[in-house]
């Protein structure tokens, strides 16, 4: 009995004296980077193989060529898959994004793993040159889509961020109402409609910003309809500027209620 | 300065009728014809245009010649006494804690929006050359 009280007390004090898991993003941002130079290693050396077989066309530069191909295809599959779930950190640690809107995004991670993880199979088992192409091209064809999964969650994320950002200004702006109506009987009428109009100005720009998140949103479902490259260029850069603009319309929210507190603070 | 001769014709038609009423005119002695040269007659207006000429040419000879002033900004003169910034009176809300910490809590989030990047830039997607391009 004094055993199991013992190890009820030990245990929760062994919990709490291990370090906490801090800045996963971290630690999958290093992975990430380590993957991406151990990648440019294995595809220069597949480079040389490659050039040495399309020179001599001899055995045992062919045979070279292969096993740099099989490994360079392997290290490209390992470093995306690197990538994908520093994706997936970023997104477990935005805490402005919605529950429905995480779990789209880690829903498309999710897809995009297990077709490189098949595709990571298919590699080991390629016997000759020919069988590398086919599994290259695989990859190939199936770039767009996974481009766009990943562009779609890095836009994702950055909504996320700005989602998070509105939810601290609505807090402070929810203050800032609170005591301007409960100290609305001490204000002239004068000074009164000053701040509700800096107040009007506020609601207004808070409109627009949510307007031009749901624009984004909107934007962001046209990832999954297009392969094209070029047009996921165009998307991705039109959806970066959108982001910019709503986040102007925040900073600009939050200058007229620093305009609400200087007129609160003087009496003039 | 110059007469106007006068002309032959009119000598002749003169002695003709004096000779008709029977007189015997002098004839007048031929006076020489001076003709002057065009210029002769504009010397005065010519020696005034080149007067005027040379004071303007050699005006803008000078002015070319004479290196430019370079003129300096005006420096303020620094006052003893600077201009009063207007006396504001704070509010009794300025007074309360709920309002200071407001007030702080309004320059953080300005600061931090201002601060923030949404391009991160360690989620830039890896640059990968796909095809393998081996030649068949």
């Amino acid at each position: 009995m004094n055993k199991i009280l013992s190890s009820f007390l030990i245990i929760p004090l062994f919990l709490s004296l291990t370090p906490p898991v801090l800045a996963s993003s971290l630690q999958a941002y290093k992975d990430y980077i380590y993957e991406f130079d151990t990648y440019r290693t294995k595809n220069a050396e597949f480079l040389v193989a490659k050039n040495e077989f399309d020179k001599f066309k001899s055995l045992a530069s062919e045979t070279a060529a292969l096993d740099k191909t099989k490994i360079m295809l392997s290290q490209r599959d390992q470093l995306l898959r690197a990538y994908l779930l520093l994706l997936n950190e970023k997104l477990n640690e935005t805490k402005g994004m919605s529950t429905t809107d995480r779990s789209l995004y880690q829903k498309l991670i999710t897809n995009e793993v297990s077709f490189l993880e098949k595709q990571s199979t298919l590699v080991s088992g390629i016997g000759s040159i020919q069988d590398a192409s086919n599994v290259s091209s695989q990859l190939e064809s199936h770039y767009g889509v996974l481009q766009g999964s990943m562009r779609q969650t890095i836009i994702g994320i950055s909504v996320g961020v700005l989602l998070e950002l509105k939810s601290q200004f609505d807090s402070t702006f929810g203050r800032t109402k609170i005591l301007i109506s409960t100290n609305r009987g001490i204000f002239l009428p004068q000074k009164q409609a000053t701040i509700d109009r800096w107040l009007l100005q506020v609601d207004n720009k808070t409109t627009l910003f949510s307007q031009k998140i749901d624009d984004i949103l909107r934007i962001n479902a046209k990832f999954q309809n297009s392969n094209s490259s070029s047009e996921h260029d165009r998307t991705f850069q039109e959806q970066k500027n959108q982001i910019l603009e709503a986040k102007q319309y925040l900073i600009e929210a939050q200058s007229y209620i620093k305009e609400v507190m200087t007129t609160l603070k003087y009496q003039n | 300065m110059n007469e106007i001769p006068t002309t032959p014709q009119n000598t002749q038609t003169d002695t003709t009728n004096l000779n008709q009423i029977g007189l015997n005119p002098q004839k007048p002695p031929d006076i020489p014809i001076l003709i002057l040269p065009w210029y002769e007659k504009y010397k005065t207006v010519l020696i005034i245009a080149g007067v005027i000429a040379t004071i303007v040419a050699g005006s803008l000879v000078f002015q070319a010649a004479t290196p430019k002033k370079i003129v300096l900004p005006p420096i303020p003169t620094p006052t003893l006494y600077p201009t009063p910034t207007p006396d504001r009176k704070l509010s009794p809300l300025s007074g309360l804690q709920e309002f200071r910490d407001l007030d702080a809590e309004v320059s953080s989030l300005s600061a931090h929006l201002d601060s923030v990047s949404l391009d991160d830039p360690s989620l830039v997607p890896p640059t990968l050359t796909l095809p393998l391009g081996f030649q068949n």
